[in-house]
């Protein structure tokens, strides 16, 4: 019988290569992304026409882009974007949350179907409880963002209107078919548990995922035209089909990187549910489950996690090359610093899922072989950390620059620049996922013949592999010039991804019949939860602030170079000023969370059985 | 595969295992100690340069497919 968790990884990285081919084939068909010699031919010959293709001469089908004035945004006495703001952000918040939920409990559902253990099921149907809830709060606050947005941004939101034409109704029709789809998955659980029924409601939930990713997909080629237009003419007149207007140049790069970090944001969510559960629980049943809920949330949030840097490089990448001064506003002028913002989010995310797995070690005896590696990953991961957060450009007196030396330090200065943050990043990531190894590896014993030569060639390609990520780090980074530093970038991420899938192929052919040692559920130390609360406050308030850097890029555009923003607001705030609002908003969000944890832990409460009677 | 166990050789996996990475050494002579250290050794060197050669591959052609050469003597590439 294969380990539950091994037929996990197995399924993870099946969709894994799915979702990768997926995304090629659809790269194949856009102007952007990987370049087409590295297309299978097939596909490449495909892709060709459409990316040689220029709609920039075709005929425009409707008018231009209307040049509002200042007196075309109505008043309310506050200002209009700070509402839309907070508005929108919470949409996205809970969207993010309902729309990632299904995603992994349809995973955890079909491991429970294909072990036949009951556990996962149970597990799979609290996910989809918590997330039943916020469902009605996400409509809510996607209707209230439609009513300001038209009655505050009338001019822009009807040249979108004009732009998009019918595909606003087939998102309607989407919204309703997952409305449907989704009360079918969680009301039909008990219905469709056994037999041929189960497979139905698997069916269900393939169904439900598949539309709320379309809905995902058209809400970002909003999103995505607002920054980098397509299918229009310099004007803003259409001069091109619904498709060539979605499928821009970082539509793709959005898609990824939000459907990833929707994965990771919804395990963190649920895991702080199960270490509200796991604190509150009054028998030791209930800290054995929500322990359990806990661990597999924290697996869920931080594997997401792991790959999503290179998704938002990979988005970076598309932007700079679309426009050269947006990639310098973002990464090189005023939000620069909000950089150093992400990476202390970020830093905090990776030492909090580290220090659960850490904590979560205590849980088994085979854990004292690992326990020595502990304090070299930590070490590591709070160098990286603090290479992350060094700024590259301060702004200095001319005292403070004498006693510098200069406007950049000797010796922390090169720390600021991109290559040593690669570095950081990729060698942070590397030691997380062998934080999640030894984790895995201590509540089992291989008995396969090749143990010690798994051992060497696993340990091996971790050495080598970090060798290689500093190598190319500092040698392409700062010794040769420009071009290798991007190019580079890519050698160290596939550093990365090789000690992650080289790592779970080894350890799942190595622990495939191992002897499991007895692990101690729900005896895990209270503190360890604290670190569950931490992860998805430091992904909200960081969905936040990368959510206001996407969208200050346009500057005093509404639609990037087609439509200029006249309202009072076509400026980009101050870094104060925004930290306040997406704090606003972070605040606002956890007390609707809190309400929803209330409300999913009222359906476990029963009646006393004399009123039950 | 060699089993060192009260200074006999005999043909196992699991005595090695104890031997290698748990210090179990119950006795055997320099002879036994060189085995060790060679089969040691060979496992090791084996993987290390397993996974050299594959990364050194892996960088040959991420390298290549960007139309950039490996560049290793130092100089700024053209």
């Amino acid at each position: 019988m294969v380990d539950p968790f091994h037929r996990w990884l197995r399924c993870c990285l099946v969709a894994g290569v799915a979702l990768i081919v997926l995304f090629v084939f659809i790269l194949s068909r856009t102007d952007s992304g990987i370049p087409i010699e590295l297309l299978p031919a097939a596909w490449a010959a495909d892709a060709r026409p459409a990316a040689q293709k220029s709609l920039a001469e075709a005929a425009p089908q409707g008018a231009a882009a209307p040049a509002l004035t200042r007196g075309d945004y109505p008043s309310i006495g506050v200002s209009s974007r700070s509402v839309v703001w907070v508005v929108a952000q919470m949409h996205l918040f809970f969207a993010a949350f309902v729309l990632a939920v299904p995603i992994f409990v349809f995973v955890i559902e079909w491991i429970g179907q294909l072990t036949g253990d009951p556990r996962y099921d149970d597990m799979a149907h609290e996910f989809m409880r918590i997330s039943i809830t916020a469902y009605s709060i996400t409509a809510l606050f996607g209707g209230t963002l439609a009513v300001a947005l038209f009655l505050l941004y009338p001019g822009f939101m009807g040249y979108m209107t004009r732009v998009f034409g019918s595909q606003v109704l087939v998102y309607a029709l989407l919204f309703f078919a997952e409305s449907v789809l989704l009360y079918l998955y969680y009301y039909g659980w008990y219905a469709l548990r056994s037999g041929n029924g189960k497979w139905v409601h698997l069916g269900l939930g393939l169904l439900l995922n598949l539309v709320g990713t379309t809905l995902l997909v058209v809400a970002n080629s909003w999103a995505t035209f607002m920054m980098a237009p397509s299918g229009v003419n310099e004007t803003g007149a259409v001069v091109g089909d619904i498709w060539a207007i979605m499928r821009g140049p970082l539509w793709n790069p959005l898609n990824l990187h939000r459907f990833i970090a929707n994965i990771a944001f919804g395990g963190a969510i649920v895991g702080a549910y199960a270490a509200y559960r796991f604190l509150s629980a009054r028998t030791a049943r209930e800290k054995v489950h929500y322990d359990w809920m806990g661990y597999t949330a924290n697996f869920i949030a931080i594997l997401s996690f792991l790959p999503l840097p290179f998704a938002g490089y990979w988005l970076m990448a598309e932007i700079y090359a679309y426009s050269q001064q947006m990639g310098i506003t973002a990464m090189g002028g005023i939000l620069a610093w909000l950089f150093v913002l992400q990476a202390v989010l970020i830093g905090t995310i990776l030492l909090a899922g580290n220090y659960y797995l850490w904590s979560g070690m205590s849980r088994t005896e085979g854990a004292r072989r690992y326990q020595w590696l502990i304090k070299y990953i930590a070490i590591v991961l709070v160098g990286g950390f603090l290479v992350w957060v060094t700024p590259h450009t301060l702004i200095l007196t001319s005292g403070e620059m004498a006693a510098l030396g200069g406007s950049h330090h000797r010796v922390l200065g090169p720390l600021g620049l991109m290559p040593a943050k690669n570095i950081a990043v990729n060698l942070m990531l590397i030691f997380t996922f062998l934080s999640f190894q030894i984790y895995r590896r201590s509540g089992k014993v291989a008995t396969v013949s090749w143990e010690q030569a798994g051992n060497a060639l696993i340990a091996s390609i971790y050495v080598v592999a970090v060798a290689n990520v500093v190598f190319a780090g500092v040698y392409y980074g700062y010794f040769t010039n420009t071009v290798y530093k991007v190019g580079s970038s890519v050698v160290q991420v596939l550093s990365t991804l090789t000690v992650i899938a080289s790592g779970v192929v080894i350890d799942t052919f190595m622990f495939k019949n191992a002897k499991t040692l007895p692990s101690r559920w729900g005896q895990v130390s209270n503190r360890s939860q604290y670190a569950l609360f931490a992860l998805p406050v430091a992904f909200t308030w960081l969905m936040g602030l990368m959510g206001y850097v996407r969208s200050s890029v346009r500057t005093h555009w509404h639609v990037y170079g087609v439509m200029k923003d006249n309202s009072p607001d076509n400026f980009i705030p101050s870094v104060g000023y925004a930290g306040n609002m997406i704090t606003i908003a972070t605040v606002f969000f956890f007390i609707s969370v809190l309400f929803i944890f209330w409300i999913a832990a009222l359906g476990d409460k029963r009646a006393p059985p004399e009123q039950a009677q | 595969m060699t089993r060192i166990e009260g200074g006999e050789a005999s043909t196992s996996t699991h005595a090695q295992v104890e031997t290698a990475s748990g210090g179990k050494h119950r006795g055997g002579g320099w002879r036994e100690w060189l085995l060790i250290y060679r089969q040691t050794t060979l496992r090791w060197g084996g993987a290390l340069l397993i996974a050299l050669l594959f990364f050194y591959g892996l960088d040959l052609a991420i390298m290549a497919a960007q139309g950039l050469p490996l560049n290793l003597n130092l100089t700024p590439a053209q």
